[in-house]
């Protein structure tokens, strides 16, 4: 669903990612891990599209990114870390705009909408504006944005940070059953609890570089994550 | 703790000298230098208007024998200006600033934060006064009617009157705090009160001589009138003469409706702070949604955008006010306007056609609607670059709400103009496609402007929306292209003629705007995808 070959993106005189290559299948979830700076998001907005790149190959579904960003784009969503929607619309006003956006139909869109708008509990205050929401409304909403289209890949930045523990639990439910059904999830966390229990796959990325990246097992053998994860710090540090 | 209060409120009030509302960053020496004398400057000219105005009215009140009717009304003035220096300054630093809520969570006791505020505040009202007392004071110095004893009563008056407008101003801004807080279509009220302000400061000033001519020829009239129906006035204008009786008990009740204020605010003044009443809340009821298409889709947005941002409405809009005053004018004063123009451009009568033509595009130039747009994306640009969009559809959305705000109501001054220039119809053609295309270049270039020069890290949107460097060049540029072509027709008009003359200018306007667009759809289209 997700394949990175050779990605490198350069900032002035700074490799922001260098090199980087994963796949991520269908019905995978992969969960990103990094320390602040390590290149995470940059590799996260690079295969939405959202950042240009210098070297290397992004393709969702087939498709290379660099060539048909549009076609790409149709078949993702992105949720980045800190949703800042758009305050001059009101929750329903913004969801209706990604759906006619997204080209989704009237009866599917009313059905997702308040589908999902019910389970994170936002529905009655889809008539508020966005201005008015707190940052775990606007989280809720960014997610709810995102599945509207049913994309077949999810790009999500910090998906968990400001959302309350049932959120948190109804999205972890959300993911795996995307994944279920045959779509993919790569997303990046700092809680490593979350990662270990929750992803099928598991990138290290420190420095730009990928230190590790396969399944958990072959991740974190018998040790946990979070010891792989210090001491691949130590290691490169 | 005193001292530390006071000198952050000092840091916060004079930060706009010393640090750039743009990136945050402090500035230059030298700008420092350039603002500050910037600052001097605009207090030279305020004090310079209303210097002229006592003057005016200091010697023929003397010369009547009611001297305390000059002091009264330079008093009312020196207070009006008070108020409305501070009101929104009341209102945004005492019930909403920014970090009242940190404030509150130290070991401060909330009456010295009042205190604090309120002592600000003050400062602030006499300021401003002291823009009208000052030269008020200096006019009667050079009348010759000063002395000792005078000078330090009005010092005293002086220091006293700030505790008015004080008071006037902290009730006013309780009052926008609490419709702010409440009222829907926020941005529309904005820009209403906002042309209501300008409307009625622009009409002020221009009947500012004729008042004051009324005012003197009636001056023992209105002197009857406000010593029987306004004695505080009175009393005021008494104490500014000297009157030690009318100065305590002026003293009396300007401290007295303070300390009312200050009593009702110090009782109040936390739950105030911390109290969020919040809109009224508006129930989400499930109706029947509907699809759209994605061009409709991005073009509601920008509307949205347009409508729900007081700065780029008032900003965006102005010149089609200026639109509808001119249609106004067209309708009511057509004769007055040919004959005023024939006057002014004699022997160019023939001229009329292209001149109103060249206006109504000068008016459309003044909203720069596609300008700002790129900036105003600031940190939701993630949004439309995430989502499956052309960034050529991006553009056209933009600029199709710059054509709907402007094009459309330029369109029906026009048409209502030809009604009186009984032209040809191939001139009116000729010249509704010049307007359109002049409107079209002017979205186009502000547009590509705003690409090249981006500020997408704002923390205000009036920092694109009048500081933006592609509304200064765009809104400049577009007036240059006008003279341009102004001097154009003066040139070769008389050999061309009219009709040739705009077919040269369709040509040349088009041919630009193709070339723009090309550059948004390939040059343009890679910055956007950079941004």
């Amino acid at each position: 669903m997700l394949r990175i070959e050779h990605l490198t993106k350069v900032y002035g005189q700074k490799k922001a990612v260098d090199d980087l290559s994963l796949q991520i299948r269908p019905g995978e979830i992969c969960g990103f891990i990094g320390h602040n700076g390590a290149g995470k998001t940059t590799t996260l907005k690079a295969c939405c599209g959202i950042l240009q790149f210098e070297q290397g190959e992004i393709y969702v579904d087939g498709i290379s990114v660099k060539e048909n960003p549009i076609a790409c784009k149709q078949n993702l969503a992105y949720i980045p870390d800190n949703p800042d929607l758009y305050d001059f619309m009101t929750g329903i006003k913004y969801l209706n705009f990604v759906a006619d956006i997204f080209g989704v139909g009237k009866k599917e869109r009313e059905e997702r909408i308040h589908k999902y708008a019910d389970l994170f509990e936002l529905t009655a205050d889809l008539a508020q504006p966005v201005s008015a929401y707190s940052h775990g409304m606007k989280q809720k909403l960014a997610i709810i944005s995102a599945l509207i289209h049913e994309p077949k890949l999810i790009i999500m930045d910090e998906p968990f940070v400001g959302l309350d523990p049932k959120a948190s639990h109804l999205l972890k439910g959300i993911m795996r059953d995307i994944c279920d059904r045959g779509g993919a999830i790569f997303f990046s966390t700092h809680v490593l609890e979350v990662a270990e229990k929750l992803c099928d796959k598991v990138a290290i990325i420190k420095g730009g570089k990928l230190r590790r990246f396969g399944t958990m097992e072959e991740v974190k053998g018998d040790d946990s994550l979070e010891e792989v994860f210090l001491e691949l710090e130590e290691k490169h540090a | 703790m005193l001292k530390a209060l006071l000198k952050k409120q000092f840091l916060e009030t004079t930060a706009f000298v010393y640090q750039s509302g743009k990136e945050g960053k402090n500035r230059s020496v030298g700008v420092i230098v350039a603002y500050v004398f910037l600052l001097l400057y605009a207090v030279v000219v305020i004090g310079a208007m209303f210097f002229l105005v006592a003057q005016t009215l200091c010697e023929p009140l003397l010369m009547s024998g009611l001297k305390w009717l000059y002091f009264a009304l330079m008093g009312l003035l020196a207070t009006l200006l008070g108020i409305i220096g501070s009101a929104f300054m009341a209102y945004s630093g005492l019930y909403e600033a920014k970090d009242n809520e940190l404030l509150l969570s130290m070991p401060i006791p909330p009456a010295k934060l009042l205190f604090v505020r309120i002592l600000w505040l003050y400062i602030t009202c006499l300021l401003f006064e002291l823009l009208v007392l000052a030269p008020a004071g200096i006019v009667y110095i050079m009348d010759g009617e000063a002395t000792i004893v005078w000078a330090a009563v009005f010092v005293m008056i002086a220091l006293l009157l700030p505790f008015l407008a004080l008071s006037l101003s902290c009730i006013l801004g309780l009052v926008i705090a609490f419709f702010a807080t409440r009222i829907r279509n926020k941005s529309l009220i904005t820009v209403v009160l906002t042309l209501a302000f300008l409307g009625l400061y622009f009409y002020g000033y221009s009947q500012v001589g004729n008042l004051l001519n009324l005012l003197l020829k009636n001056a023992q009239a209105v002197a009857d009138t406000v010593k029987g129906v306004l004695y505080p006035v009175y009393l005021l204008g008494m104490a500014s003469t000297g009157d030690f009786v009318a100065l305590i008990a002026v003293a009396g009740i300007v401290i007295g409706c303070f300390a009312i204020m200050y009593l009702v605010l110090s009782k109040s003044f936390v739950s105030l702070l911390t109290k969020k009443r919040g809109a009224v809340k508006k129930a989400y009821i499930r109706r029947d949604m509907k699809q759209g298409t994605v061009s409709g889709a991005l073009f509601r947005k920008e509307v949205k955008r347009f409508f729900g941002c007081p700065v780029y409405l008032l900003n965006g809009g102005l010149g089609v006010v200026f639109l509808a005053v001119a249609l106004v004018a067209l309708l009511v004063k057509w004769n007055w306007l040919k004959e005023t123009l024939g006057q002014m451009l004699p022997g160019m009568e023939g001229m009329l056609s292209l001149i109103v033509c060249l206006a109504i595009c000068l008016l459309t130039s003044m909203d720069c609607v596609s300008a700002p747009s790129i900036s105003l994306e600031g940190k939701n640009i993630w949004v439309l670059q995430s989502l499956p969009v052309r960034s050529s559809d991006v553009f056209k959305a933009k600029l199709k709400l710059h054509l709907v705000v402007n094009a459309v109501p330029a369109m029906i001054c026009f048409a209502v103009a030809c009604l009186f220039l009984q032209q040809g119809i191939v001139l009116s053609l000729l010249e509704a496609f010049f307007i359109v295309g002049f409107v079209l270049l002017c979205g186009l270039s502000g547009l590509a402007l705003n690409l090249l020069s981006p500020n997408l890290t704002w923390t205000n949107e009036s920092i694109p929306v009048k500081q933006g460097a592609s509304v200064v060049i765009s809104m400049f540029g577009s007036w240059g292209v006008l003279i341009g072509f102004a001097i154009l027709y003066i040139l070769l008009g008389s050999f061309v003629g009219t009709v040739w003359f705009l077919i040269f200018g369709l040509i040349i306007i088009w041919a630009v705007n193709g070339g723009l667009w090309y550059f948004l759809c390939t040059k343009g289209n890679s910055i956007w995808n950079n941004l």
